[in-house]
């Protein structure tokens, strides 16, 4: 099995936590248990409409996965033929995701990728399923402002109008409403990496990211770095994207 | 969070200064000026002790010409060099903030002989929570 230096990676959150910097400074850490990933498809343009790398990620009794999903894995293969392709047994995975990244590594399925593709000061997003807030009214779900309490009003927490009259006799799209707030996919872009652990598949991420602890992410190379400006005051040592801001100093 | 608390201890300091509420120490602290490193003392009362794990923090207070001066120093910072303890205060409870209202010699406290080894006593029982 080979390594691949894929900035693609599924991970857990495992909470956060503080550390100090070299200078003593005290900064907010995610941490995140993301790999080893194993890749468990090539996708490409001929073949599927567009090139991307499957990994998957958690292991897991093939009893959790359904019988195609098993199949996909090669997992079935392995029970039927043994002896021939043990080599290219699959393993269970419980989460797959496809990563559509430009510039690709090559890559062959059953390579692994861990967290050592990842370096101190790299940009990152990182993918996550937000907490949910159940049902909210426009107070929190769109910072709304109440209506008096006392007096005998009738209007503490309601949404107030939503539209005129006769004309134009509809509420128009997108009007603010009371929602299901949360449990969606949010990604916190450009957070940068403060460690990596590879022989804990650990990687420390600075500032917070969505969901809950023990909750799945998605960790990957960050997709639009901002432009060069003031360097944040996190790394001491200067990766290719954060070097060139931290001369000034 | 028992997974966060775990990889925490590793970042800890390992032989973190022990000491108590309402001992007196000298802070070491380190500071930069340009390239130079030097330390700084700052000797006072510890008045609190706050948080656990790599968030612990004391609060230390002290009396500089006439004004009272607080400041509160994380236990596991790399620029906490060292805590030493001058004293051992007999107090009574965990956060001696009524020190603030008290101004000149009742400000002192009490010295505890009793907790001369105290060091190695705190270790197991205050280390031992977090």
């Amino acid at each position: 099995m080979a390594q691949v230096a894929l900035k693609f990676l599924i991970g857990r959150k495992r909470g956060m936590t503080q550390r100090f910097t070299e200078d003593g400074r005290v900064v907010p850490l995610t941490v995140v248990e993301a790999g080893p990933c194993t890749v468990t498809q090539i996708r490409s343009a001929e073949k599927d409409g567009y090139a991307a790398i499957q990994v998957g990620f958690e292991e897991c009794r093939p009893k959790v996965l359904s019988r195609p999903v098993l199949g996909h894995l090669g997992v079935l293969k392995s029970e039927s033929a043994k002896a021939d392709s043990a080599a290219k047994a699959g393993k269970a995975l419980r989460v797959l995701r496809e990563a559509r990244i430009k510039d690709m590594p090559a890559a062959t399925v059953g390579d692994v990728a861990t967290v050592a593709a990842f370096e101190k000061g790299e940009l990152i997003d990182v993918e996550g399923i937000s907490k949910g807030r159940g049902f909210m009214g426009t107070i929190r779900a769109h910072h709304f402002n109440r209506g008096p309490a006392s007096h005998g009003s009738m209007n503490i927490r309601q949404p107030g109008s939503v539209g005129s009259s006769a004309d134009p006799s509809h509420t128009f799209r997108g009007t603010r409403m009371a929602l299901h707030l949360g449990a969606k996919k949010h990604t916190a872009k450009n957070l940068q990496v403060f460690d990596v652990d590879p022989n804990s598949n650990l990687i420390y991420i600075y500032g917070a990211v969505a969901g809950p602890t023990g909750g799945l992410v998605v960790v990957k190379r960050a997709k639009t770095p901002p432009p060069p400006r003031k360097a944040p005051p996190t790394v001491k040592k200067a990766s290719q994207k954060g070097g060139p801001e931290k001369a000034k100093k | 969070m028992q997974f966060v608390t775990r990889i925490e201890r590793s970042f800890q300091k390992e032989n973190a200064p022990s000491f108590r509420v309402g001992d007196s120490v000298d802070v070491h602290y380190r500071i930069k000026e340009g390239d130079r490193e030097r330390i700084q003392l700052f000797s006072g009362v510890v008045i609190a002790i706050k948080g656990g794990g790599m968030r612990k923090s004391f609060i230390v207070r002290r009396i500089v010409q006439g004004e009272g001066v607080e400041r509160q120093f994380p236990l596991h910072s790399p620029r906490v060099a060292e805590v030493a303890v001058k004293r051992h205060g007999r107090v009574r409870r965990a956060k001696l903030f009524y020190l603030r209202h008290r101004v000149g010699k009742a400000t002192r406290l009490e010295e505890s002989f009793q907790r001369t080894d105290a060091k190695s006593e705190s270790k197991s029982g205050g280390q031992a929570k977090k």
